[in-house]
């Protein structure tokens, strides 16, 4: 433990470099205006990001990534209070009982009650997130070709179980994402892949532009067709922030402890990001709470279990991440793609290669965390102005970041070809309701999932028995198949009580 | 088209794609090595996943009541974010607007290397937010020129980018504009 704590103490000081330093700001600032504004998504804000990374160096690249991860998970909570906009999904939520309060006069305690909860939560989650992450890595370094397969497999069944809506949606965007991955010249056999003869699809196809085209562009598609309405606002005059007591929070601790297990563990399974998280804490308040049958009226339980789990959802997210080298979800995934354009694989052996920048980002979350809650603090009205931008404007500037991101990355405008195609696919997915996350994360862990399956084969001599044999791997793939099983129990219970309500 | 058969379609295209891919599969021209797998088979293997999950939902979404069409998808009948989307008002749908979007998008690609960065970004930026139904030309005017000034600046000047500076007479402008912000 002492070896983790003087690690750490080298991680603030390397993140307390002008140029870290400078990125972590910068990210938070940046992190909290895209959940600010309605019509960006976390995601596409991350990915917007991405291409400014290409000429930094890994550390504060990733630095400006995470801290926009990590103040993104506060920021749409502001509109959701005020305005009744949730700026992310993870923040719907907080419409029931925030905007409740502050409806209620109250707008200073609700928006107090959620920079709390956030700056709570956040701090609890960047201590587990230490804790766990060398034991988790010490494990990890046991693991063989078998056993990151079955990760792998675990890490895209639990995204497509845990991610809400139609599961054979999320099977197809995820068999698209991993084809995608397939395109190009085979690395075993040197063999043109679904390339059709064209030299552009020989290179295969990059997940830089299926996540900008599909997040950023189709975002902005869909927006543009309904017309970009965003809702009138009312004014500006009524914002401040007045931070509970500790007296006051002390008496939630109960709703603290519980929405931050729920965070944290929601963190670590891939796929139930901050969104699921949100919505668990609440209904496990509902259940649980002191004062479960007034929540929704406005108090403050129902404003804290959401921000507390989605804000301890990040620390959760980057155990996976840095350990095994398996984002869990959209945002942790374009992390994972900075890693790699920087050529670092993460995975257990970077706790020896690049202790200094893991150490790094651990204290960047903590130093992201308190920084987001002054930002909150101080700068909730000119944050909020930003709402104030025509719609319009924003988006073309938001597509124009889109296209020149991917053209720097290779200066070649086939590049920009390939996000106006899977900006129309985004723009398709949201419309049949396909979700894209796990498009995304199959392009990027189709080839691990497909190497290390290849691996195994060859290894063991094409005997697939091997995946439930060895104790890890076989484990995991008990757990894969409950993940997989789960929705089906649960639509069946559903139906089953909707027979007996209705019979 | 009825309400089931247009539920349908994203199925059926997905289902015709993944029977061409897995045809094309079929017709990867390589060496086996042994009883090595080769690189087919990994593809093999998603595709007839695919094959399979848009068989089985094609299935259910046949075997559905019509009356469950119009409610929506079932699976989402528990999940809180698409109760609170049912909730809302249907939005109003500008098909044309989408198309003009695309268009330009497609046509600003297009054009970049004929136009160079900053007179196509300029119109580009004009165009769309006229698309987007903003009305007040003096802000349209401003924000394209200065826009595609910001980003001249910071992506020539700042990050050391490349951008297209187009051909003949377009190409003087972007050089007239390297020059007075100092780029080489």
């Amino acid at each position: 433990m002492l070896e983790v704590l003087h690690q750490l103490a080298g991680g603030f000081l390397h993140v307390l470099t002008p140029v870290n330093f400078s990125a972590l700001v910068v990210g938070l600032v940046v992190g909290m205006l895209v959940a600010v504004l309605p019509g960006l998504t976390l995601v596409m804000g991350v990915v917007l990001a991405l291409p400014f990374t290409y000429g930094m160096s890994i550390t504060p690249s990733i630095i400006l990534l995470t801290a926009m991860y990590v103040s993104g998970t506060y920021g749409g909570a502001i509109t959701s209070i005020l305005f009744r906009i949730p700026g992310e999904p993870m923040d719907v939520p907080l419409l029931w009982d925030g905007y409740s309060m502050a409806h209620a006069g109250r707008p200073a305690q609700a928006l107090g009650w959620t920079l709390f909860a956030a700056l709570t939560g956040g701090l609890i989650t960047a201590t587990i997130m230490v804790t766990l992450a060398v034991p988790f890595a010490k494990v990890a370094l046991t693991f063989d070709s078998p056993e990151y397969f079955a990760i792998v497999l675990f890490g895209f069944t639990s995204v497509v179980a845990l991610g809400g809506g139609s599961m054979a949606n999320a099977f197809i965007s995820l068999f698209f994402g991993m084809l995608l991955s397939t395109v190009g010249v085979d690395e075993i056999y040197g063999v043109d892949r679904f390339t059709f003869g064209t030299e552009i699809l020989r290179d295969g196809i990059g997940y830089l532009p299926v996540m900008v085209g599909a997040y950023g562009l189709g975002e902005v598609l869909v927006r543009l067709e309904q017309g970009f309405v965003s809702p009138p606002l009312a004014g500006d005059g009524r914002i401040s922030t007045r931070i509970p007591s500790l007296a006051e929070a002390w008496k939630l601790r109960g709703t603290f402890a519980r929405s931050s297990l729920v965070g944290v563990l929601c963190g670590i399974v891939p796929g139930a990001g901050a969104t699921i998280a949100s919505f668990v804490a609440y209904g496990v308040e509902g259940q649980y709470g002191k004062r479960r049958n007034q929540l929704g009226d406005g108090i403050p339980e129902g404003i804290v279990a959401p921000q507390v789990a989605s804000t301890a959802s990040v620390g959760g997210h980057m155990v996976p991440l840095l350990t095994l080298g398996i984002p869990g979800s959209g945002a942790t995934a374009v992390i994972l793609g900075a890693f790699l354009l920087h050529g670092v694989q993460p995975g257990p052996q970077i706790f020896q290669t690049q202790a200094l920048l893991v150490y790094a980002i651990f204290a960047s979350v903590f130093l992201g965390v308190i920084g987001m809650g002054l930002l909150g603090y101080f700068a909730i009205r000119p944050l909020v102005k930003v709402l104030y931008l025509p719609e319009a404007i924003v988006s073309v500037f938001v597509v124009l970041f889109c296209l020149i991101g991917a053209y720097s990355e290779h200066n070649n405008v086939s590049d920009l070809w390939m996000i106006v195609a899977f900006g129309v696919v985004g723009y398709l997915f949201e419309r049949w309701r396909f979700p894209i996350a796990p498009m995304v994360l199959g392009c990027i862990l189709g080839p691990v999932a497909e190497t290390s399956y290849l691996t195994t084969m060859i290894s063991y001599r094409n005997d697939w028995t091997v995946f439930f044999t060895r104790p890890v791997s076989g484990a995991v793939m008990v757990l894969t198949l409950i993940a997989l099983l789960y929705p089906v129990f649960r639509g069946f219970r559903r139906r089953r009580h909707a027979v007996l309500a209705h019979p | 088209m009825s309400p089931r058969y247009r539920a349908l379609l994203p199925y059926l295209l997905v289902l015709a794609g993944a029977v061409a891919l897995t045809w094309s599969a079929l017709h990867f021209e390589f060496t086996p090595r042994g009883d090595r797998p080769g690189p087919d088979v990994w593809p093999r293997a998603i595709l007839a996943l695919m094959i399979v999950t848009c068989v089985l939902r094609i299935g259910t979404l046949l075997r559905r009541r019509p009356v469950d069409d119009a409610g929506g998808t079932e699976e989402a009948a528990g999940d809180a974010l698409a109760e609170d989307e049912r909730d809302a008002a249907p939005r109003k749908r500008y098909p044309l607007l989408l198309a003009t979007g695309i268009a330009l998008t497609a046509a600003y690609v297009a054009l970049l290397g004929t136009l160079g960065f900053f007179v196509d970004t300029v119109l580009y930026i004009g165009a769309l937010i006229r698309t987007g139904r903003y009305r007040r030309w003096p802000v349209i005017v401003a924000v394209s020129l200065g826009g595609a000034l910001f980003f001249m600046f910071v992506f020539m000047k700042v990050v050391y980018l490349s951008l297209p500076i187009g051909t003949p007479p377009f190409e003087a402008i972007s050089l007239a504009l390297m020059q007075l912000m100092g780029i080489r």
